[in-house]
């Protein structure tokens, strides 16, 4: 019998029936062999079949997933491989494994063997693993794996295949079995034991692999009668583990019956595997800017609906990602919730992580030293103490740290808590096995009550683990172990299926989903446009369209993959669409938690049943108008400050839409993540209905796009699950680097910028570098190359190698690039202009736009201001040169600095003038003032002064005073904060400016020395600053000065003293969620502040990944507060500058801001040299100089240059008055110095031409 | 809600519905595992593909010294003996067994049929149990014994491995109702 439908068919009730028809009509239930998926729909066949059961007693049930059968048989049969293996070491039954040991086992067999051609150390085992299953579930002869490597042009075949022998020679050794070995000695058992069934059902049929289709295939002859059910567009493995639907038809020469498929959801099949989109009429679609707010909107429509008593179970929400932010997330649900993604790390557990600490005191009470941070979190968490009893003890264990071992500590709180059992059990355990001692401590410490169910699963999963490890090795390190299984991943481990609770609201991947068939009523599809909604399935050593069965092609294109992922996906989103019945709501964002710009995803394929159409009105100004009647070739557009630059090109992008042309079509490229985002915003609110936005990235996201997008990586040997190294990292590794090399280390970020301008010269002459930067170098990339690692600069540069050899690729993105539009081109750098030249290239479109006035990144950037000046030459040309934006003198000034500073300097400035828009420019001829003090305190005083009697005279003004460097920024906003009554707001990008690190960092301060009253009051002040407890100024003093420890007296009426004690309490806290949760704490309600909640938490997952511990963590926090330095990336959380404030921030920060009044202090020679002799050169430009053969005048020369143009940047960013300043004196480093004015003074006054 | 039971399950029921709800409900146990269980492990699978006439020699390897004489005394006792020799036998035999509207699951380490009865065979590692006539195990297993097969010949034989002991019990009709009687009190403990 068979039968074709879909899952939302009653195919499986009729199998059910016609099984429990054959046990009733008294067929032995031995003969009756019935396959499903899994364990759950294995459940739920049982149950069903137990109802319709009219005897009185059966054998058993051969109800088996297909994983179940391989392991059920093996059992039986294992004598028929004991048989075949001859090495020592029998054993009665075989050991069958978790992944987590078979892995073990796998990397000691691997470790000597070389793959050439091969770098990604770190995936190795994974990619091995992934090979294996694909060999394993394809069933694959020696011959078939010959004629797909021989497709796949591997270099390390012979590698392989010897890792992968010997992994096998090595698990019969141990007798040691995970479920792929397991199948694949299925496949020798079932050809070599009798076959006892007569009658076979199969379910799912779609889903199987061909490994159980040769199964079939093999007992078919003893077989009276099959029962097969199967979707024929369901196949949901394909391209994962096999590729093409069994053909049933030609199996059983049968015709099928045929149960009624669903036509909405054969439109979906046929529409994404053609990659258009499909209408839906529950559809609803909600799209934000950032992360959080999609988080949070989906928290909110969650719990209203349970709200409206909506069952929990008919909420579906599907997850493209684990992410650790979505988790936070997730916790405020308010119901239980099934997190079914079939992979997570140990240590989110809270009890388990704290029991594994546990046990490595007892097994290493003299070398283990627990961190202070986790000790208090087991002393209140686990052996029962009062959270002042474990303040205390921890600050007595912190106090002397190491010198005390915690046991001696803890031998004087021996009444408290159960102290004293855990003493007597520690003696006990210590020389026992790791499974014994965690079985022993969790009946002592973790109560069996319904709270603790999922640690008891979870410590369960720990147990089977120790107990493989324990059962198959005769040593092995146990703290080593420890470590590992604290870290390991427990992902598709089928042993580990999870029980799914029935009132629980269902978060799971779109595998699990669709396998474990969860219906729903509303189906949450979250971050719709994550890139891992779509699976990659090919790799370096892993792929999975030349590794299936029957697989015919001799070659393997780009094409093919593009059209087999998005058929997989096609049936997969298919069946998730038959799952439910109600409401889809699609969610997505345009940037995740990170920050950073997500592309493609699922969400393009599905639209909304209604339509509208864009209007966006604008009256361009006779010089803007050219722009939006561009056509098409070439187009340079010169726009000077104030120009409405950013409203005309999103008048041109929203012109280009409303031509016809498909957003996809269009691509924009930005200098900043920022501009990305208002292009992105602005074009959201013009249309907020608009599905899909045209390709708006910076080039790191373009580029990100053509390295990830329909697996390209993998034409340059990079692994799937290749990564950007970060700040921090690349800095301990340069640093690690230099140390093993035996060089200072504190040149590390020296060396980082060098080696980022080298990669980043167009001809890399290796021969000019000098012996030791070569090594460092070459040391550098085989590190990045064995963790799986490039950098911000490989990625521009291996996206421009993939579009330049690889001509499928580059098709691709120049069939779609139809009009490639540049903002910021002056600070465009050589490898972006010529990648914009490539995939423009067959249409031949490009808008740049620009200002090279204020071009001001190209010290200490790769951008090549030459390269726009030539697109000027060859182009279009558009001059956008009128502003309304400063007075008529600010106006005169900036069109005066452009004349002498191109007589001082012939390279500074591209001779423009800018003209005022009539009646709409401040009259204010004698609007630039220059002063020049004699001491620092004076030009303070004086700008204090003037900022005062600006605001009595019009308290509306916004205010400026834009600096040179960072440290400038801080000092004067303090010193303004200090002397003024107003609110003084830096804008600052330096992560020790942030509120949300700042609160972070205070609290972990203050966790790491609870007793310590300086740390809580500084904490207090901070707090303050930041705008909390402001009834509690005068606490500041008190506490600093009592000698009691403030947190351990009572001060209840102090909130400040209640949140310091809740801080406490979170300790057990992983310390990413730690960071989180105090973010949130502080800034939840704070809409502009929140959105560097999660960025801030990364920058802490971060360090702490190389930390190790929470005490590390903080150590390199306090660094980098104070130190400054990383480049870390956060989310510009500047608001718009609003009417009547002060605003102190750097003149870089500046570009795009506008104030009525300017103040540009500190204007003396060095900070602002405009002759050669005033220029110093910095050591890293040193390092740089050499690489690209450039010489020093050529640098400095390049540096007055752009301090013209940063000056002309902060001229005319006034709308109203500026004031330039400086003394003759200042204090530097701690020195008072004598300096001269800049000779912008001379400039300014026009006495220097 | 739960309806299937095994021998251990209701033996745990019969002692404490606290501690069955807590293990069987919740979920709320750790999962056993010790040098006696395994042992007890190692010599029922060797028995049961002896058993099954798989070749044996070379597990013996597994063994240690006193072990072996163990595992020979063991192959040599009475029972051992009359088992191969028998003409009808099911090793590690799986039943599972409708008993009013609940059910019974398990598995016989082996049943013989000699002369119209039906021997249940159990191998202990080391104690028998203390009276293995009213043993829960003993009600399940003739209970489900007597379904699966449909008959009232029985006999239900525990040996000790170690000690080289069998003890043998007689079931009638009187003994079945009993079984079943003192089956369905137990799972009624849970109404």
């Amino acid at each position: 019998m068979l039968i074709f439908g879909n899952l939302k068919t009653n195919k499986t009730e009729i199998l059910i029936e016609k099984y429990s028809n054959l046990l009733n009509s008294g067929v032995s239930s031995d003969e009756i062999l019935v396959l499903v998926q899994n364990s759950k729909l294995k459940n739920e066949f049982i149950e069903k079949t137990k109802k319709l059961l009219k005897i009185e007693a059966i054998t058993k049930f051969n109800i088996y997933s297909y994983f179940g059968l391989c392991y059920n048989k093996l059992l039986e049969f294992y004598p028929l491989i004991e048989e075949k293996i001859n090495y020592d070491g029998v054993v009665v039954s075989p050991k069958t494994c978790g992944l987590e040991a078979s892995r073990y086992i796998f990397k000691n067999a691997i470790d000597k063997i070389n793959f050439k051609g091969y770098n990604s150390k770190v995936n190795l085992l994974h990619q091995l693993l992934r090979r294996l299953s694909l060999i394993t579930m394809n069933d694959l002869s020696d011959d078939e794996i010959k004629e797909r490597t021989k497709i796949l042009r591997e270099s390390f075949t012979s590698d392989v295949n010897f890792a992968l022998n010997m992994y096998k020679k090595e698990t019969l050794k141990y007798r040691a079995f995970d479920y792929l070995r397991q199948a694949q000695l299925f496949s020798y058992i079932f050809k070599n034991s009798p076959n006892p069934y007569k009658y076979v059902f199969l379910d799912d049929g779609d889903e199987i692999t061909p490994l159980i289709f040769d199964y079939l295939n093999f007992i078919k002859k003893d077989v009276k009668e099959f029962f097969i059910a199967a979707d024929k567009k369901g196949g949901s493995r394909v391209g994962y583990l096999c590729a093409q639907d069994s053909d049933f038809e030609a199996f059983l020469c049968e015709t099928p019956i045929i149960l009624e498929d669903d036509k909405k959801g054969d439109e979906i099949y046929n529409n994404i595997s053609n990659n258009s989109p499909v209408v839906l009429e529950n559809l609803k679609n909600k799209e934000f800017i950032r992360a959080d707010e999609m988080a949070e909107y989906l928290i909110n429509s969650v719990n209203s609906l349970l709200d409206k008593s909506v069952k929990p179970s008919d909420i579906l929400i599907v997850i493209p990602e684990n992410d650790q932010f979505l988790k936070f997330y997730l916790d405020k649900i308010n119901s239980e919730i099934n997190f079914i993604t079939g992979s997570e790390k140990i240590e989110e557990n809270k009890t388990v992580s704290a029991l594994i600490s546990i046990m490595k005191l007892i097994i290493e009470p003299a070398n283990f030293k627990i961190s202070p941070y986790k000790l208090k979190g087991l002393l209140g968490q686990v052996l029962g103490f009062s959270l002042d009893d474990s303040i205390k003890i921890a600050q007595t264990y912190e106090a002397d740290f190491g010198a005390k071992n915690i046991f001696e500590i803890l031998e004087t709180y021996i009444e408290i808590g159960k102290t004293k059992e855990f003493l007597n059990l520690k003696e006990e355990l210590k020389d026992k096995k790791l499974s014994e001692i965690l079985f022993k401590i969790t009946n002592l410490f973790i109560e069996k009550n319904e709270n603790n169910k999922t640690d008891y699963e979870k410590i369960n999963r720990l147990l089977k683990q120790l107990r493989d490890f324990e059962d198959i090795f005769k040593t092995f390190n146990k703290s080593e172990l420890l470590i590992q299984l604290e870290n390991t991943i427990i992902s598709e481990n089928p042993i580990f299926e999870d029980e799914l609770k029935e009132n629980a609201v269902n978060v799971s991947s779109l595998q699990k989903a669709i396998d474990f068939k969860i219906k729903s009523k509303y189906l949450f599809l979250f971050d719709s446009t994550n890139a891992n909604w779509i699976k990659q399935d090919i790799g370096p050593l892993y792929n999975a369209w030349v590794f299936q069965k029957n697989r015919i092609k001799k070659d393997f294109t780009l094409d093919d993959n593009i059209n087999l992922t998005n058929n997989k996906i096609a049936r997969m989103m298919r069946k998730l669409y038959l799952l439910q019945d109600g409401e889809i709501i699609l969610l997505s964002s345009i940037y995740n938690f990170l920050g950073n710009e997500n592309f493609k995803g699922i969400k393009h394929f599905f639209v909304e049943n209604k339509k509208t159409t864009p209007k966006f009105n604008i009256a361009p100004r006779p010089d803007q108008k050219p722009v939006l009647e561009y056509e098409k070739g070439l187009m340079a557009v010169t726009a000077v400050a104030g120009a409405g630059k950013t409203t005309i090109m999103l008048a041109l992008i929203i012109k280009l839409l409303e031509k016809g042309i498909a957003p996809d079509n269009i691509f924009v490229l930005t200098y900043m993540d920022s501009a990305a985002r208002t292009f992105r915003e602005r074009i959201k609110n013009t249309f907020p209905d608009m599905s899909e936005l045209p390709n708006i990235s910076t080039i790191h996201g373009l580029s990100m796009r053509i390295l990830r997008e329909n697996n390209n990586h993998a034409h340059l040997g990079l692994d799937v699950d290749f990564d950007i190294i970060d700040e921090i990292k690349k800095l301990k590794l340069i640093t690690e680097i230099l140390y093993n090399e035996g060089f200072d280390p504190k040149n590390a970020q020296n060396y980082e910028r060098a080696i980022s301008s080298f990669k980043n010269s167009k001809f890399k002459n290796y021969e000019l570098l000098t012996p030791s930067f070569k090594r460092i170098y070459q040391k550098y990339q085989n590190s990045l190359k064995e963790l799986n690692l490039i950098d911000y600069d490989d990625l521009l540069i291996l996206s421009l190698e993939l579009l330049k050899t690889n001509s499928k690729i580059r098709e691709y993105y120049q069939n779609l690039a139809k009009v490639v539009i540049e903002d910021e081109a002056q600070d465009s750098s050589e490898i972006q202009q010529e990648l914009i030249n490539i995939i423009a290239h067959k249409f031949g479109n490009i808008i740049r736009c620009g200002d090279i006035n204020q071009a001001i990144t190209s010290t200490f950037t790769n951008s090549d201001t030459k390269g726009f000046k030539k697109f000027i030459e060859k182009s279009e040309n558009v001059t956008m040169n009128f502003t309304a934006r400063n007075s008529t003198g600010v106006i005169n000034a900036a069109n005066d600095l452009i004349k002498r500073g191109l007589k001082v300097s012939k390279t500074s400035f591209f001779e423009i003038e800018t003209k005022p828009i009539e009646g709409k420019n401040i009259v204010n001829n004698n609007a630039v003032k220059l002063k020049i003090f004699d001491f620092e305190e004076d030009e303070k005083k004086f700008i204090k002064d003037k900022i005062i009697e600006i605001k009595e005279n019009d308290k509306n003004a916004t205010i400026g005073i834009l600096t040179r460097t960072n440290k400038e920024a801080e000092i004067f906003a303090q010193y303004l904060k200090e002397n003024i009554d107003a609110k003084i707001i830096t804008k600052s990008d330096s992560i020790s400016q942030n509120p949300v690190f700042k609160a972070v960092l205070a609290i972990f301060n203050f966790i790491s020395n609870p007793m310590n009253n300086i740390i809580i009051s500084n904490n207090l002040k901070t707090l303050i600053d930041l705008g909390f407890y402001k009834n509690e100024i005068e606490l500041i003093e008190k506490i600093k000065n009592q000698n009691s420890p403030f947190i351990l007296e009572n001060n209840e009426d102090s909130p400040y003293w209640w949140d310091l004690r809740y801080f406490l309490e979170l300790v057990t806290l992983p310390v990413v969620e730690l960071a989180f949760k105090i973010g949130e704490f502080y800034f939840r309600n704070n809409k502009i502040k929140k959105i560097n909640i999660a960025p801030i938490s990364s920058v802490v997952s971060k360090i702490y990944a190389t930390a190790g511990n929470f005490e590390e963590t903080l150590n390199k926090m306090n660094e980098i507060n104070k130190k400054g330095g990383f480049n870390l990336k956060l989310i510009d959380d500047n608001d718009e500058t609003k009417q009547g404030e002060i605003y102190v921030m750097t003149l870089h920060k500046s570009k795009g801001d506008e104030f009525d009044y300017v103040f540009i202090p500190n204007m003396y020679d060095k900070n602002l040299g405009l002759s050669l002799d005033e220029i110093k050169l910095k050591d890293e430009v040193k390092i740089t100089l050499n690489l690209n053969n450039n010489k020093e005048e050529n640098k400095k020369q390049d540096i007055i240059d752009e301090n013209l143009r940063l000056f002309y940047v902060g001229l005319t960013r006034a709308r109203n008055e500026i004031y330039i300043t400086t003394a003759l004196e200042y204090k530097i480093f701690n020195k008072k110095t004598n300096v001269k004015a800049s000779k912008i003074f001379e400039i300014l006054k026009g006495e220097l031409c | 809600m739960l309806d299937t039971f095994s021998a251990n399950s209701l033996k745990i029921l019969d002692s404490s519905i606290q501690e069955f709800k807590m293990k069987y409900l919740s979920n709320l146990y750790l999962i056993e595992d010790n040098e006696e269980l395994k042992v007890g492990n190692k010599f029922h699978n060797i028995i049961c593909y002896y058993l099954k006439n798989f070749d044996i020699e070379k597990f013996k390897k597994a063994f240690n010294n006193a072990e072996l004489q163990t595992l020979e005394q063991f192959i040599n006792s009475e029972i051992v003996k009359f088992a191969i020799s028998a003409d009808e036998k099911f090793i590690e035999q799986p039943f599972f067994v409708k008993i009013n509207d609940k059910y019974l699951t398990g598995r016989f380490d082996a049943v013989i049929k000699k002369n119209e009865t039906y021997y249940i065979l159990d191998w202990k590692i080391n104690n028998l149990p203390k009276n293995p006539s009213s043993d829960i195990q003993t009600l399940v297993y003739i209970y489900s014994l007597s379904k699966l097969y449909k008959t009232k010949n029985i006999k239900m034989v525990y040996y000790s491995i170690l000690k080289n002991e069998k003890f043998e019990i007689n079931i009638d009709e009187n003994k079945l109702n009993e079984a079943k009687e003192k089956i369905v009190q137990i799972i009624n403990k849970l109404i």
